[in-house]
């Protein structure tokens, strides 16, 4: 498929594939300097809502990166480190914050980043009136204090262990106030911050176009440099088609293309005009999630034979060819707090137990060897919105035929997002599937605290032994303490069969070899603040 | 004709035959010489056969099951085990074109049933009746013409939560209008003809003749339209499938397949293509018979 | 005078139908927008506040009647995702679509008119038969399984055309290709029916024998005729491109009122679908106007 390239490669070497970017550029219509086109999948989602604390899905966060800046950044050893604020003290009780700002920082709109700046971003968040996503990020935030022009208490009514990790992420990014107040609701389609790179454009659906902020001049220790980003134009094309994606990679009408179909990856890989990488997410991973608020599967001893019914290793390795790893525990191996090393091999598939199981609860199979009770079939109907991103229906494909051999049925029921949250809502499903971006392992509280519980999210069951894990882990200052309170509840989420993790989920995008500097940053989210087109 | 708002069109339109008064249908009409050549309709006659006994027996004609998964034939390309390779289970692609085709000939043909139903009977109620009812009707139609018939069948998918009866219903909404239209115009000539003011003068009740005496003169008509309409009805199954809001299920579907296996084109080509081939030599199939059917009707009204 | 005010008088009464129906299958749409609109960490009260702000729990005659109302004022509506108000998000989305659209009807009017007039001169000649057979295969095959064929050929192999996006005449090279071919195929036959059935007339004999050569009279006279098929295909097509546009704008990342469909439709975004349907059914009701009112211009043209 790729001969012309290779063989343009041998004779020419790179000059050929690093001349190219130049002039290729017009069928993009760009203008001058380097630019760089990205074709990242947008997921479907054709309306871009660039406004950080309104931002539901990871793509869009992904193009946030290069826009926006955070008060501090996270390492990629979890802990956090300075960026646009210097320094950070927690008072000893733990509910107040005080940050030294940097002095240098203004957004793209000139307008200066101080301390009434960061006091009203996290204001605009807290009212419910603006009905913004990053709500939950901010657990019991109550005001904020300006104490000079660069400092800023900002005030908790309880501790919020979370918080610094919380503000390492684009939901806690720091927008322009000014911007805010200027574009009020049409924010997300004019976002301003105070990254390396400025919006000037965006067409609905289809491209975002960013341009280099000149007076870039604090990004954060670790960063391949502190000054302005290297490429004159950064513009993401959205192609939430695969094929269109790869295709439009390898004939090199764009320089990069994210989430490379695990079956397009060999390809990539061998191919010396282009280099790729990897980096696994931190976030939830991606697990089944019955519903333990309905009958049958409120009965968990039929939660462990669902659970026992599935080989997860022989799923993971036919869908994604061995290209990602099979997932343990709820929580990604990289985040904070996660147990994947505890849960390990914690527990093997025995189809044979779950067939036991099911026998002793009175299921007995029916004519088409699906189980039967009282006249119901032991059906599950699962509920999905995102079709076969990331190969996740074929996941899905085989989880049914493994289930089917215990005598479990289960229907794909696809739903547009509006008709899947309300149907999440109303409780009308038996199995749900999905994977969450998180920095902090306080993203649990949102799927099982009932008072924090996310819309998003699928669990309905309310446990009191986890729920006071999680309220636990949220106020816990020690740092091995709160880890280990996370693990138990992690721990008791598998015993209890909350959620059955399958994979973990790695960005990966794939380049053109004259392509340099693309950073995959601590939550494998990608940064293109270092990416330079090559010279040769 | 009691329809005087397009009058000049109707006159000039019925002076070419060639050109229909309605949409879509149009564009599949005379393929003369084509089917006139030897062996070419016994073999269109041929395909349709064979793929109505996949989508009878596929189990006697599938070398595998849908549901035999082989993880160590993933992928594979065409070969002496899997005839059209297999797919990112290790399904046999064979097989699942085999299976499919009960899937999609049952949701063209489900379609074209209903259509045909709801179509056929506001066609002979309004040609009938003609009035009022008949204004009401056709009024109706015109408002159902003028979205554009892709767009309605994607919101009524959508507003019945997709899935297969989704999809039939969909594909039903763009072809109602048209056998109305068609079938309005077929009555409107045959209620002129000497033996029903014979029948009516005789006293016969108006349901009567319109079933014993209207209805059988309509049925060639109807035959002609629904053969035609069942290729377009696969070909929309298909792209609604293509959006995600088709079928979406563990039964083998043509249009399913083919928008699954696009996303394997680059690296196993055989995955899409089997099953694009199977919507194309049905479609190809039904739209030669289709038409020979239409001429020799033609033919026979000629000599009448 | 007085047909054109009744056709335009038909005309409003057809786009207001038609707004009303879509009005109604959208009210069904399964979902709830609040929930979409609203934060993650949003309380019952506020999801309540939104359902309130959104107008999407009053009653179905209510809903109905404040569309109307602002409809009348000239105002669309304001988009439930994006705040923006849908007319301008329309207009923002049109340019790309109506590009496609043209230039695949220009395409298809070139292509389908020679490949027609080609057909019916060599009538039953093996060109005649090859020309046929092209055509009958690719119109049988679903556009998006074209396109991506297009995509594989002249992108990834060739390197000739861009894959996706939109703005410049490269990119709409592929687009229009994959959509072109399919209209091209139905028109060469609509034509090539059309002109043989011109040929076969017997005024054509008297002109013969008049001394007119062959040439003129098939310039002069029988491609005049084939204008009225040209015509009717061209209110046929725009339906169904705008249809098209729908799967080829979503496979070439292209821009367009086919992204603004499917997002809508997934977000139950109605004031949008609302205002799409509304200027498709505009569209095509409009140039279906004109085209009636061109069949009487070339009407006098064909009388001899």
């Amino acid at each position: 498929m790729l001969t012309r390239r290779d063989f343009a490669t041998l004779i020419t070497g790179a000059a050929f594939v690093a001349g190219a970017p130049t002039a290729r550029a017009d069928t993009t219509g760009s203008t001058t300097g380097s630019t760089l086109t990205v074709a990242f999948d947008g997921a479907s989602v054709p309306s871009f809502v660039l406004d950080p604390h309104n931002c539901r899905f990871a793509p869009q966060a992904r193009v946030l990166r290069s826009i926006f800046d955070n008060l501090v950044v996270l390492r990629e050893d979890q802990s956090v480190g300075p960026w646009l604020a210097t320094a950070w003290e927690i008072s000893p009780d733990r509910t107040q914050y005080t940050f030294t700002l940097r002095q240098d920082v203004t957004f793209h709109d000139g307008t200066p980043l101080n301390a009434a700046a960061v006091q009203a971003n996290f204001d605009r968040i807290l009212n419910p009136a603006n009905a913004l996503q990053s709500l939950s990020q901010i657990g019991p935030y109550t005001g904020a204090t300006v104490l000079s022009p660069f400092q800023v208490r900002l005030e908790f009514s309880a501790p919020f262990e979370p918080f610094l990790h919380n503000l390492s992420t684009t939901g806690l990014a720091i927008a322009s106030p000014a911007a805010v107040q200027k574009y009020g609701k049409a924010f997300g389609q004019n976002p301003v911050g105070t990254g390396p790179f400025k919006f000037t454009s965006l067409t609905p659906g289809t491209q975002i176009r960013l341009a280099k902020n000149l007076a870039y001049q604090w990004a954060p220790a670790g960063a391949a440099h502190p000054g302005p980003a290297l490429l004159d134009q950064l513009i993401f094309a959205d192609v939430p088609e695969q094929l269109t994606r790869v295709s439009a990679l390898q004939s090199g009408q764009v320089q990069v293309a994210d989430l490379i179909p695990a079956q397009n990856i060999a390809a990539f890989k061998a191919d010396p005009g282009f280099t790729f990488q990897q980096k696994e997410m931190l976030d939830t991973t991606y697990a089944l999630m019955p519903n333990v608020a309905k009958a049958p599967w409120n009965d968990l001893q039929i939660r462990q034979a669902l659970k026992l019914s599935l080989d997860i290793d022989l799923i993971v390795r036919v869908i994604y060819f061995g290209t990602i790893q099979r997932a343990w525990s709820p929580l990604s191996h990289q985040l904070f707090g996660s147990a994947e090393q505890a849960l390990t091999d914690s527990w093997k598939p025995d189809p044979a137990q779950a067939r036991a199981i099911l026998d002793a609860k009175g299921w007995v199979p029916g004519a088409d060897g699906i189980r039967v009770k009282n006249g119901q079939r032991l059906s599950l109907s699962f509920i999905d919105t995102q079709g076969n991103r990331e190969q996740r229906l074929d996941v899905i494909e085989l989880v049914r035929r493994q289930l089917n051999a215990s005598g479990i049925d289960l229907v794909i029921d696809s739903q547009p997002p509006g008709n899947y949250l309300k149907k999440l809502a109303d409780n009308d499903y038996d199995l749900a599937a999905g994977a969450q971006y998180a920095a902090d392992p306080d993203v649990l509280r949102s799927f099982f605290v009932p008072d924090a519980r996310s819309q998003m999210e699928a669990l309905n069951e309310n446990d009191p032994v986890l729920t006071q894990l999680l309220v636990a882990g949220a106020a816990e200052g020690d740092s091995a303490k709160r880890a280990n309170l996370y693990v138990q509840a992690q721990k008791r989420i598998i015993d209890q069969v909350y959620l059955i993790p399958i994979y973990v989920l790695r960005y990966n995008l794939a380049a053109a070899v004259n392509v340099q500097g693309i950073a995959l940053d601590a939550h494998g989210f990608p940064n293109y603040h270092g990416a330079a087109l090559g010279s040769g | 004709m009691s329809d005087t708002s397009l009058p000049r069109t109707r006159a000039l339109v019925a002076k070419t035959t060639t050109t229909p008064p309605f949409a879509l249908l149009g564009s599949l009409l005379p393929i003369r010489q084509l089917h006139r050549l030897p062996l070419v309709l016994p073999l269109a006659g041929l395909v349709v056969l064979l793929l109505v006994a996949c989508a009878i027996a596929p189990d006697l004609i599938a070398p595998y099951a849908p549901t035999d998964f082989d993880y160590n034939a993933i992928l594979n390309p065409p070969g002496l085990h899997h005839l059209f390779g297999t797919d990112a289970y290790g399904r046999d692609v064979a097989s699942l074109v085999v299976y499919g085709a009960r899937s999609s000939i049952l949701m063209a043909a489900g379609a074209i049933l209903l259509g045909m139903t709801a179509g056929g009977a506001m066609g002979l109620v309004a040609g009938y009746a003609g009035g009022w009812l008949d204004q009401l009707l056709m009024r109706l139609v015109d408002i159902w013409i003028s979205v554009p018939p892709m767009l309605l069948a994607l919101i009524i998918a959508a507003a019945l939560q997709g899935g297969y009866g989704a999809t039939i219903i969909a594909v039903t909404s763009m072809i109602v209008p048209r056998f109305a239209r068609v079938i309005r115009a077929q009555v409107i000539a045959v209620k002129a003809r000497p033996f029903i003011l014979a029948a009516r003068t005789l006293g016969a009740s108006p349901s009567w003749i319109l079933l014993r005496h209207v209805l059988p003169h309509t049925l060639p008509q109807l035959l002609v339209l629904s053969t035609l309409g069942m290729a377009e009805a696969v070909l929309i199954g298909a792209s609604l499938s293509f959006i995600g809001l088709g079928v979406v299920t563990d039964r083998p579907d043509w249009g399913f397949l083919l928008s699954q296996g696009r996303d394997y084109l680059t690296v196993a080509w055989w995955y899409a293509t089997f099953p694009g081939l199977a919507i194309t030599s049905l479609a190809v199939s039904v739209n030669l018979l289709g038409d020979a059917l239409r001429q020799r009707l033609d033919g026979r009204a000629n000599r009448e | 005078m007085g047909f054109v005010l009744q056709r335009l008088g038909h005309a409003l009464f057809v786009i207001f139908g038609a707004v009303t129906l879509v009005f109604l299958i959208l009210y069904w749409l399964p979902g709830d927008p609040a929930l979409l609109v609203a934060g993650d960490g949003a309380s019952p009260q506020t999801i309540a506040d939104i359902r309130a702000q959104l107008g999407t729990t009053r009653p179905l005659w209510e809903q109905y009647g404040v569309y109307l109302w602002h409809l009348a004022h000239g105002d669309l509506g304001i988009s439930f995702t994006t705040n923006e108000p849908v007319l301008s998000k329309i207009l923002a989305q049109l340019p790309p679509s109506l590009a496609l659209t043209l230039s695949t009807s220009l395409f298809a009017i070139c292509v389908g008119t020679a490949l027609g007039l080609l057909a019916a001169v060599h009538e039953g000649k093996t060109l005649d038969r090859l020309i046929q057979t092209v055509t009958l295969a690719i119109t049988a095959m679903p556009v998006f399984w074209v396109g991506m064929l297009l995509i594989l050929l002249f992108s990834v192999r060739l390197r000739w055309l861009p894959a996706l996006g939109n703005g410049s005449f490269k990119q709409l090279v592929l687009p229009t290709l994959a959509l072109g071919f399919n209209a091209a195929g139905q028109l060469q036959r609509m034509v090539r029916g059309s002109v043989i059935e011109v040929l076969h007339e017997p005024f054509l004999a008297t002109l013969r024998g008049a001394g007119l050569r062959e040439r003129a009279i098939l310039w002069r006279h029988v491609l005049r005729n084939a204008l009225i098929p040209i015509v009717t295909f061209l209110g046929v097509i725009m339906g169904q491109l705008l249809a098209g546009v729908v799967v080829i704008e979503t496979l070439f990342a292209r821009q367009g009122l086919g992204r603004l469909i499917v997002d809508g439709l997934s977000n139950k975004d109605i004031p949008v679908l609302q205002g799409v349907v509304l200027f498709a059914a505009l569209f095509y009701v409009l140039f279906n106007l004109l085209i009636d009112l061109s069949y009487g211009w070339i009407d006098r043209r064909t009388q001899l």
